[in-house]
């Protein structure tokens, strides 16, 4: 496996090639670099009297790659599901650029998730009955929109899937799932992508494929890529690794490597 | 299994039971009535004739016997009763004789007149003046006496076989049943028109003696002998008489039941299987063998089978009593039929509907647990494309059966075609059930374009997931179909025939005029005295019974026919389509008319063996073949043969053609009125009606089942759906867009069920129309089409959209 460092073009790229890629249009402004992705604001979470996250605040930058590390029960996926409008939080706010998640409805909550917000998720969650293209357009679809021929057929090579184009995902093997995920978040060209664990159930080698695609977005397209994880390795792909405990941020590392990174997770 | 799903399994897995055991409580109340003791209460034993015809076919180890219970007495020789009266033991053997009697003047009121030698049976004794000791000296019981105003002394007109004549009341008699009237011993022999013929021999016993029944039966040699609760059947022959067809009756809709609650719980037992497979193929993963998954399936099943089905059994006892008395309020049942309550309807439908679904659980399984568990977890979520070979083979089969019943159908016509319809409905709801994913595919296809244009998103969403889940989908338009075609059959065969009943009787009647009668029928005088009327034209007596006959349809077999007796000018009266030979030919001794219905292969001239009312067989010379059997009978005999083996001479109608003046007659005979033709035809509509009334209550209990089947597969397929639906509302689908899909798939699954349930119906209810009644016949009122539609859509559609916006209701969708 490469080193995820050396082989990642820097932060500051980025930043230019997503400037150079917000002229497409719509996107302009969104990818303001430097701007704010998610912004969120002294967020509590409870569930009954257990507290999962406790008083948290966060911003995302655009055109970042943000690991969110942390022991399980350490509030990490409350976190990720209050950030992405999945959940709403017992107080505190999330913004979603400039747009205010508290104040929306279930249904433009789920639109804005659709059409602004991109997942992976562990369990890849492709829709068995339909072909991998279908999958990957769906949210177009249940947007209503037209897929992008161009921005697709870009998105399905990237991920390397364009010879499979009408398999379904149960002939499809754990990394191509979820390379098919991945593509599926980037379709909508979102403002953020959200991974909850995506290589947790896959190889070293194939997690390495997965996390370079989400690498390759940041670098590439700008896009701002949030990565939940327990694994170092994995946390090693962003520019900025967040640790979580006990619902609250208890540290950050910027440029981590994967040997920093365990090293502050044995201190947790 | 998902607690809300094994809910759903138990719910339709109790109904089934219930709805069987009611048909087990009919079944026993039908064998377990008798007609009322009252008069042969006291009895030791009552000798009568069989009432029943019985055939023996084959010989050796095919030797059949069939059976046919008889309408109208089959009459004891009363010389007999000298042979009884010499049995040890024996005090009396009683000649009884009924005879209708109809009191005429003010309002005609029907008392039941007997030989004086039968108030022996009853504790009846003389409370003023004597015993009958004339021909024209009557005894009445106290209450009919005080009722008419008369004492002993009094005259008093009665109306018998003529016009009215004068007795003399002679003495009134108390502490006997009512309404009763006795003459002399002689007198009731005369009066009955056979005298040499009681309707029973009554056996009553001597003081403190013990009769032997064994004795009694070889001291009358070819008569049955009546003890305990069967003396009432004697006495009262309604409910014995139906017994056979209502015994029948209760059989075939139970196994109708039967065969809807297998199609219903196996579709659903599937759907809940098949919402498991992830846990099943994990299962196997860690290392369970194919049969220790079964077991835990089939043990789960039965867990939950068990004590549903025993509730349900239980409940059976409470719907069969609804059953039973909804029947008998309705007049469909004759009163006095009683109820009996035993555990065996219970034990029995509980047993079958465990029997049952842990069954279909383990076929459920078998594609399952067979599967190699890494095929297993790849196989989780999408359905295998292909239905499995023994599938399409035996639907198919199914097919070509349903086709080969329908040529059939047309080919042989009559009651072959009647006989082969319930085989038609039957393959073609087979071929419905075990095809179903290609229909499912087939509906998704053709309703899937439209949808996507009317709603391109929801549409979409509906279609593609219709169009992946085939298999789930013909689990739920199996019993929507099921449903439709069951009722639609049901219902519009029963107003088919009706509307062919009456209108074959409209197009038959050539009678102005009809006289009818109030009271227990008309005196054949009546029609006599009516031909004497100036200005009439042609006069028909009409006597109506029941004969037995062997029929083919397919096979030969005895049933019991509808028959008129006629006398006169029939031909002028009555037009049953006459298609060879005459109805005139009727006037001739020994002669019958045949409906086409019945006769196969009959040519005029060829002889008919049949068995008259009584079970007297005779051998009959056709005179004549004629298509309308629905208005008239199936068999036409001369009226005086009928009434020679008929239970009362009385006629039922006689038509009237001229336009002489029938006042007279009215005047002469008490009850008599002279109706129009199209009063008669509403007579013989609401008979019809009445008729079929019986299985219209009871398919209301299994099309209430088939509903419930609906509604809970319905519910288990959208409940079954939820990690779909979750995962749709992660990739962004919003919670209106999924609903608004899944009323869309609604539309499609109820849309597709009903077009095959309409195509089964249509094909059953246009063979039965083309080959039984005529086309012309068929009878599908559209508001109750419309009414069964939405009774089968309304609830389908809640059990979709309720359970579906429950899953949906979640704020924030979540994945397991």
């Amino acid at each position: 496996m490469t080193a995820p460092r050396a082989s990642s073009a820097t932060p500051i790229a980025a930043r230019a090639h997503g400037a150079h890629h917000g002229e497409h249009g719509e996107h302009a402004a969104r990818t303001d670099p430097g701007g704010a992705a998610v912004t969120l604001e002294r967020v509590t979470k409870t569930y009954g009297r257990v507290t999962a996250l406790d008083n948290v605040s966060w911003t995302f930058r655009r055109g970042t790659f943000t690991a969110i590390m942390g022991t399980s029960g350490s509030g990490k996926s409350t976190f990720l599901h209050c950030a992405s409008g999945l959940d709403r939080p017992t107080s505190g706010t999330v913004r979603l650029g400039d747009t205010e998640l508290g104040t929306l409805k279930e249904t433009d909550l789920t639109r804005l998730r659709r059409d602004r917000v991109g997942f992976v998720f562990q369990g890849y969650n492709l829709v068995p009955s339909m072909d991998v293209e279908r999958n990957i357009t769906l949210p177009l679809f249940l947007g209503g929109r037209k897929a992008d021929r161009r921005w697709l057929t870009e998105v399905v090579h990237r991920v390397g899937m364009a010879e499979r184009m009408d398999h379904k995902p149960s002939q499809l093997s754990g990394g191509q799932q979820q390379r098919v995920a991945v593509a599926r978040a980037l379709v909508t060209r979102p403002e953020i992508v959200f991974a909850d664990e995506p290589t947790a159930a896959l190889d070293p080698r194939t997690a390495g494929h997965v996390l370079r695609l989400l690498r390759e977005a940041v670098d590439q397209t700008g896009q701002t890529v949030v990565l939940v994880t327990h694994d170092p390795a994995a946390a090693a792909w962003a520019d900025t690794a967040v640790f979580l405990s006990e619902g609250r941020i208890v540290d950050e590392l910027a440029a981590p490597t994967a040997a920093a990174v365990l090293t502050r997770w044995e201190t947790l | 299994m998902r607690k809300g799903i094994a809910f759903g399994v138990a719910t339709a897995l109790a109904v089934a039971a219930m709805v069987l055991g009611a048909f087990g409580v009919l079944i026993e109340s039908g064998a377990r009535s008798h007609g009322r003791l009252d008069r042969y209460a006291s009895a030791a034993a009552v000798v009568h004739g069989k009432q029943s015809v019985t055939v023996v076919k084959g010989s050796g180890d095919s030797k059949q016997s069939e059976s046919r219970p008889l309408v109208e007495k089959n009459r004891v020789p009363v010389a007999q009763a000298a042979a009884l009266k010499a049995v040890a033991g024996v005090g009396d053997a009683v000649a009884d004789f009924s005879v209708p009697v109809v009191v005429a003047g003010g309002t005609p009121s029907t008392l039941t007149g007997h030989g004086w030698d039968s108030a022996k049976l009853t504790p009846a004794t003389l409370a003023a003046g004597t015993a009958p000791a004339s021909a024209h000296d009557v005894v009445l019981d106290t209450g009919s006496a005080t009722r008419l105003g008369v004492h002993p002394g009094s005259e008093i007109a009665l109306q018998i076989g003529g016009a009215p004549e004068n007795y003399r009341v002679c003495g009134v008699s108390d502490g006997g049943p009512t309404s009763t009237l006795y003459f002399t011993q002689q007198q009731a022999g005369t009066l009955s028109g056979h005298p040499d013929r009681a309707d029973a021999l009554v056996v009553l016993p001597a003081p403190h003696a013990h009769v032997s029944i064994s004795a009694l039966k070889q001291a009358a040699p070819g008569l049955a002998v009546a003890t305990g609760a069967a003396r009432g059947d004697v006495e009262d022959p309604r409910i014995q008489t139906g017994r056979a067809d209502e015994l029948a009756m209760y059989g075939s809709l139970g196994g109708a039941g039967l065969l809807v609650a297998l199609l219903v719980v196996s579709g659903l037992l599937d759907l809940s299987v098949r919402d498991r497979t992830r846990e099943l193929a994990v299962m196997r993963a860690v290392g369970a063998t194919p049969r220790q998954v079964r077991r835990v399936i089939v043990r789960e099943m039965a867990a939950i089978a068990v004590p549903a089905a025993a509730l349900g059994g239980v409940a059976s006892l409470g719907l069969g009593a609804l059953l039973k008395s909804v029947m008998t309020a309705q007049g469909v049942l004759p009163a006095g039929s009683s109820l009996s309550l035993s555990p065996i309807p219970v034990l029995g439908s509980a047993l079958v509907t465990v029997a049952a679904a842990v069954g279909t659980a383990w076929l459920a399984t078998r594609r399952v647990s067979k599967i190699r568990p890494v095929q297993a977890l790849g196989e989780t979520a999408v359905e295998p494309t292909r239905l499995p070979r023994w599938r399409v083979v035996t639907g198919l089969v199914f097919v070509v059966l349903g086709a080969a019943m329908l040529v059939l159908t047309f080919a042989a016509g009559g009651q072959a075609a009647q006989s082969s319809l319930s085989g038609l409905v039957i393959s073609l709801m087979w071929a419905v059930a075990l095809l179903g994913p290609w229909i499912a595919r087939a509906g998704v296809r053709v309703l899937g374009a439209p949808l996507r244009r009317f709603s391109p998103v929801a549409g979409g969403l509906a279609a593609a997931s219709s169009r992946a889940a085939a298999v789930r989908m013909a689990a739920v338009i199996t019993p929507i179909a099921l449903a439709l075609s069951f009722g639609a059959v049901q219902l519009f065969a029963q107003t088919t025939s009706t509307k062919a009943t009456s209108a074959q009787a409209r197009d038959g009647m050539r009678a102005d005029r009809v006289l009818m009668s109030s009271g227990p029928g008309i005196p054949h005088a009546a029609y006599d005295a009516a031909k004497a009327v100036p200005g009439v034209r042609d006069v028909t007596a009409v006597k109506r019974t029941t004969v037995v006959m062997p029929v083919w349809n397919l096979d030969t077999s005895l049933q019991s026919l509808q028959a008129q007796g006629l006398e006169g000018g029939a031909a002028g009266t009555l037009d049953p389509k006459v298609t060879a030979g005459s109805l005139a030919g009727l006037n001739e001794p020994g002669t019958v008319a045949l409906s086409s219905m019945v006769a196969h292969d009959v040519e005029i001239g060829d002889t008919q063996q049949l068995w008259l009312g009584d079970g007297t067989p005779v051998t009959l010379k056709v005179v004549a073949l004629y298509d309308h059997g629905f208005g008239f009978g199936d068999v036409l005999l001369p009226r005086a043969l009928v009434a020679a083996h008929a239970t009362t001479a009385l006629d039922d109608y006689v038509l009237v053609n001229g336009d002489g003046d029938l006042s007279s007659l009215s005047e002469r005979f008490a009850g008599l009125h002279a109706a129009t033709a199209s009063d008669y035809g509403r007579t013989l509509t609401e008979q019809a009606r009445h008729d079929g009334l019986v299985g219209l209550i009871a398919v209301v209990a299994i099309a209430g089942f088939i509903l419930v089947g609906v509604v809970t597969t319905l519910g288990v397929a959208t409940a079954s759906r939820r990690r779909e639906l979750t995962l749709l509302r992660l990739v962004g689908a919003t919670r209106g867009q999924l609903l608004r899909a899944l009323r869309l798939e609604t539309v499609i699954i109820l849309g597709t069920g009903t077009v095959a349930g309409a195509a089964v119906a249509g094909l059953t209810l246009f063979a039965f129309a083309a080959g039984v009644t005529g086309l012309p016949m068929l009878s599908i009122p559209p508001l109750a089409c419309a009414a069964l539609v939405a009774a089968v859509a309304v609830p389908g559609a809640a059990a979709v959209l309720v359970p579906g916006r429950r899953i949906l209701a979640r704020r924030s969708p979540r994945i397991e």
